[in-house]
């Protein structure tokens, strides 16, 4: 994985840490917020319902004893006094009720018998004994159960009432009244507190009123024992803002995190960009360009190296080619030197043999031409030497470009070995020849490759003989041919300067078979190289580029 | 025996009361405006539905029956003769020159068809139990019209009670036009609402007020319009209370068994007491009737209300009322609540005066309070109860033995009176209150009120 991508990645991670926490925790912060102002206005609404409630009782005590001291009540107890028929009584109830707003009336007689009743007229002439047990305790409110006509039948609904005597001379009558827990009372509740509202009598819904939509949230307001007020305020205005809340919270999160992975990208590229560079300078160096400082800006440390490298890289450039240039002059040198020690060789005995015949020529010397006649020969040869010295430098000299064709390496290798390995009978041939080993070459300059190995393989090991083994095969993308001796091998001290022209470890050699055979790999696109790590004998490896 | 005596009872009374009315006016003069204020919602033009007493009453202004129960008998009305032709043929003759209101002249046909009406299907009505007798039990009368004028009504057994039965305003006879059916009455509708007109022509005679203003409201607007002299007749509403009202409008407690348990009887009769319930919930005049027919039809056996019962079988069920009665939605009342006491839970409906007619001919009620307007034979009075209690197998088992048998009557309705899927609750008369300017105030032996017998004394007209 590239720096810049683990520093992107490592920035992103930064900044996802932070909101990853920070995100959910004010999330979960704004939550409570919002809950416990949203519990506070629940708290309030439900006192709110539970004071109307409670201010129903003076409500109740108050109309009752109007209703009681009120000129209605008293024609009904007149009425009694004078014995009219209770059909003629039985609606008296209905008008005082409704004149006092209240919701539940009945008038019972000093026994307990229903006179007339406003919520029940059914009940007429019947004793009523759980509301004739509230003239117990006159004037005082109660929460208990009152007989209605409901849509399915008679149902019991909680209503707060009190009792009030009533009389007229002997004649006493009880007026028992008061306000039902009943679908008006819940419709006030609800507008109230903008709750549903719900009247549980012992467990039973007997009341309801409003809406509120899911999710619900309830509190409950005990009446009186039996009696309960429920009140479900809606959650989903909560939800809701707990919802935007949540989506705001996780966009602005969402959000941070792509700008801090752009953030993270883009301070990635800024500090490795001057380090990919010096990267990319550093392998156009290895590459051998000198030529092209790293272009990059960055300050500090990173700005720094990079005008170290430039600076490093510009004298390397300065040293190499100073090395070059001696080692230009140097290999001059060593040439120089060794064609003078080569033409230099021929000569002294060319100029001692002129010397000696024209000192005998001087000297009229009688064995001038006997000497002159010997000495002839050797000159000659020596001058001869001279000349293939000159011949074998001119031709190094003027190598030509290869004329490249399709070869297949190990039927050639195998024809060249043929014509030229020695017949003789101590020296054994093996050969490992891999098929179909396709190269582009010039099968002349090629040809005198090889020859010039097998040769020196078959000098190596001279006269007594040896083995010489001839390998092809494929590496990669390359084609290897090698030649193998069981000769002594090459000497460790020569092994550097094997492939310098005019090199030689031979009595007579020229010194340039291997460094053109190298010259002419090199022409191929391949190289010519000896084996290192050759306990015994010598290996010469000859790599060209497949095809 | 006894309901003989009932019958004879109610026929003198209604005869009195006649009498006492003609005797305590002055002499009857001509003209005047009658203002009349009915505490009831609504006027059912048609017979068969106009049946409570006051609906009867102002029905029969416009829709006469064919003959009249009086103290003196049978009195023929747009019936010029009925005779008994054999003991199973009654031969109808009807006034010559009868004109509907519409303008149609009323013929034998359409008192046939007219008749025929209470058995069909759209108008099925309980008072098809007056026809019972009849052959084929009144579902074929079309043959019945010999002439224009006559026809003979054939009965399937004899069945003397059967002339009173044709006398029931119910079956007065009218004939369909275009918009409505019109009969022939001493008063006529006219294009204002409520106004009625008096007619020349009518047979009895022309009436007297000059108009008769009518006015429906319900109880409270009714009264206060009284009250404040704006009417001089109050019908249906409270008040002073005539006892000489034939009380023949009974209400029952129809039931179907299968659908309100085996033990319904008993927890109703259980739970309520009639003497009551007449007294607390039903306005006067109103009597209990714990036997299957008012006492006035006869004292006839009551049942003796269960005294301890024990776990019964009742199924929860709908008790459907007549919401334009009063008393019915009060007794309803009562009856679900001391029911409930019982532990038997009840639910309550209101229906249309129309909608009670409909569901009890379709049997679709678990139990319905209906209120039939009895004719003032007992016999006959049994007929319409055993239709009410839609038992057509028991009225011909029973009816042909008890034609000109009275005596027999009471015996029966005691033997019956637990088989019928009915319970009597009450009977009620007629109300009506009147100021010292209307003079001839009465009631027939069916129990109306003769509006066309009233007059105006001379003084201040009703404020208007």
């Amino acid at each position: 994985m590239r720096l810049r991508t683990r520093l992107a990645l490592a920035f992103s991670l930064l900044a996802l840490l932070p909101i990853a926490l920070l995100v959910p925790l004010t999330l979960s912060e704004l939550r409570k917020s919002l809950s416990r102002e949203y519990e506070n206005r629940l708290q309030r609404a439900t006192d709110a319902a539970h004071s109307e409630l409670l201010r129903l009782d003076d409500d109740v005590r108050r109309r009752m004893t109007a209703l009681a001291e009120g000129p209605g009540a008293e024609n009904v107890a007149k009425a009694e006094h004078a014995h009219t028929p209770v059909a003629q009584l039985s609606g008296a109830a209905v008008g005082l009720m409704q004149s006092e707003r209240l919701t539940v009336l009945v008038l019972l007689d000093a026994g307990g018998s229903t006179l007339s009743s406003a919520h029940l007229p059914a009940r007429v002439g019947d004793s009523d004994p759980a509301l004739y047990a509230l003239t117990g305790t006159p004037g005082v409110p109660h929460w208990t159960g009152v007989e209605v006509r409901g849509d399915h039948g008679i149902e019991t609904r909680p209503a707060l009432v009190c009792a009030h005597a009533i009389d007229y001379g002997e004649v006493r009558l009880w007026a028992v009244g008061g306000v039902q827990l009943d679908g008006a009372v819940a419709e006030q509740l609800a507008r109230l507190t903008g709750a549903q509202v719900r009247v549980l009598f012992e467990g039973t819904q007997v009341a309801e009123a409003g809406e509120a939509l899911p999710p619900r949230l309830a509190r409950t307001v005990e009446v009186a024992p039996g009696v309960t007020v429920q009140l479900g305020f809606s959650g989903a205005a909560l939800e809701a803002a707990e919802r935007r809340v949540t989506w705001v919270g996780s966009a602005l999160g969402g959000l941070g995190l792509v700008l801090a992975v752009l953030l993270g990208f883009f301070v990635a590229r800024v500090t490795t960009g001057p380090l990919e560079a010096l990267s990319a300078g550093a392998r156009r160096v290895s590459g051998g360009d000198w030529q092209h400082p790293v272009v990059a800006e960055a300050g500090g440390e990173v700005g720094e190296l990079i005008r170290t490298f430039n600076a490093m890289t510009e004298n390397l450039s300065r040293t190499t080619d100073k090395l070059i240039a001696a080692e230009r002059v140097a290999a001059w040198q060593e040439m120089a030197k060794r064609l003078a020690h080569e033409l230099k060789n021929p000569l002294t005995p060319i100029k001692m043999s002129l010397e000696t015949l024209l000192a005998a020529y001087r000297e009229k010397d009688a064995r001038f031409a006997g000497l002159f006649a010997e000495s002839a020969g050797p000159m000659l040869e020596e001058v001869e030497r001279l000349r293939r010295t000159v011949d074998a430098f001119s031709s190094f000299a003027r190598m030509p470009k290869p004329n490249l064709g399709p070869l297949e390496v190990s039927e050639w290798a195998g024809q060249v070995l043929a014509l030229h390995a020695s017949s003789r009978a101590t020296l054994k041939v093996k050969t490992e020849l891999a098929p179909e080993l396709h190269v582009l070459g010039d099968r002349d300059q090629l040809t005198q490759v090889l020859v010039n190995l097998i040769k020196n393989a078959d000098e190596a090991m001279g006269s007594d003989g040896g083995r010489l083994s001839l390998r092809t095969r494929r590496v990669g993308d390359d084609v290897v041919l090698e030649v193998e001796d069981t000769g002594p091998g090459v000497p460790v001290a020569a092994r550097g300067q094997l492939f310098t022209p005019y090199f030689t470890t031979k009595e007579g050699g020229t010194g340039l078979g291997l460094a053109i055979s190298a010259r002419i790999c090199q022409e191929h696109g391949g190289r010519l190289e000896l084996e290192a790590a050759s306990a015994r004998g010598a290996t010469f490896r000859m790599v060209l580029p497949a095809v | 025996m006894r309901s003989t005596r009932g019958v004879s009872a109610l026929l003198g009374a209604g005869c009195a009361l006649l009498a006492s009315g003609a005797l305590s006016a002055s002499r009857a003069r001509y003209g005047g405006n009658l203002k009349v204020a009915l505490a009831q919602p609504h006027v059912e033009a048609d017979p068969l539905l106009a049946d409570a007493p006051e609906q009867a009453s102002i029905s029969e202004l416009v829709n006469a029956p064919l003959c009249r129960v009086t103290a003196q008998g049978v009195v023929p009305v747009l019936a010029q003769e009925l005779r008994w032709t054999s003991p199973t043929a009654l031969l109808v003759k009807l006034r010559p020159g009868l004109m509907t209101a519409a303008g149609t002249p009323l013929s034998a046909r359409d008192v046939a068809l007219a008749l025929q009406r209470t058995a069909e299907s759209a108008t099925r009505s309980v008072y098809r139990g007056l026809l019972l007798p009849l052959r084929g039990q009144g579902d074929a009368l079309t043959g019945a019209a010999v002439s224009a004028d006559t026809l003979v009504l054939p009965l399937a057994y004899p069945f003397p009670e059967f002339l009173a039965s044709l006398c029931h305003p119910a079956l007065a006879p009218t004939v369909s036009t275009r918009w409505e059916r019109s009969g022939v009455g001493p008063y006529r509708v006219t294009h204002n609402a409520g106004l009625y007109a008096p007619v020349s022509g009518f047979p009895e005679g022309r009436p007297f007020p000059e108009r008769l203003q009518l006015t429906a409201s319900e109880a409270r607007a009714a009264e206060r319009t009284y009250t404040l002299r704006q009417a001089q007749l109050l019908l249906g509403g409270g008040g002073e209370v005539r006892p000489d009202a034939p009380a023949l409008f009974a209400t029952y407690l129809v039931f179907r068994p299968e659908a309100v348990g085996p033990d319904f009887r008993t927890a109703v009769e259980a739970s309520i007491d009639r003497s009551q319930l007449v007294e607390t919930f039903v306005p006067r005049p109103s009597v209990a009737m714990a036997a299957l027919l008012p006492p006035a039809l006869g004292v006839f056996e009551a049942a003796a209300r269960p005294s301890r019962i024990g776990t019964l079988q009742l199924r929860p069920f709908t008790l459907a009322y007549d919401a334009s009665l009063e008393p019915a939605r009060a007794v309803a009342e009562r009856l679900q609540l001391k029911l409930h006491d019982r532990g038997y839970p009840v639910t309550l409906q209101a229906i249309p005066h129309a909608d009670v007619h409909l569901r009890w001919a379709t049997r679709t009620y678990e139990a319905l309070l209906t209120s039939v307007l009895l004719p003032p034979s007992p016999t006959a009075a049994f007929g319409v109860v055993l239709e009410l209690a839609q038992r057509p197998d028991i009225a011909a088992r029973e009816l042909p033995g008890l034609g000109g048998r009275p005596e027999a009557l009471a015996e029966r309705l005691a033997a019956l009176r637990s088989t019928l899927p009915l319970i009597p609750l009450y009977a009620q008369g007629a109300r009506v209150q009147a100021d010292a300017t209307v003079l001839g105030l009465g009631f027939d032996a069916q129990g109306l009120i003769r509006l066309d017998q009233l007059f105006l004394t001379p003084g201040p007209s009703p404020e208007n």
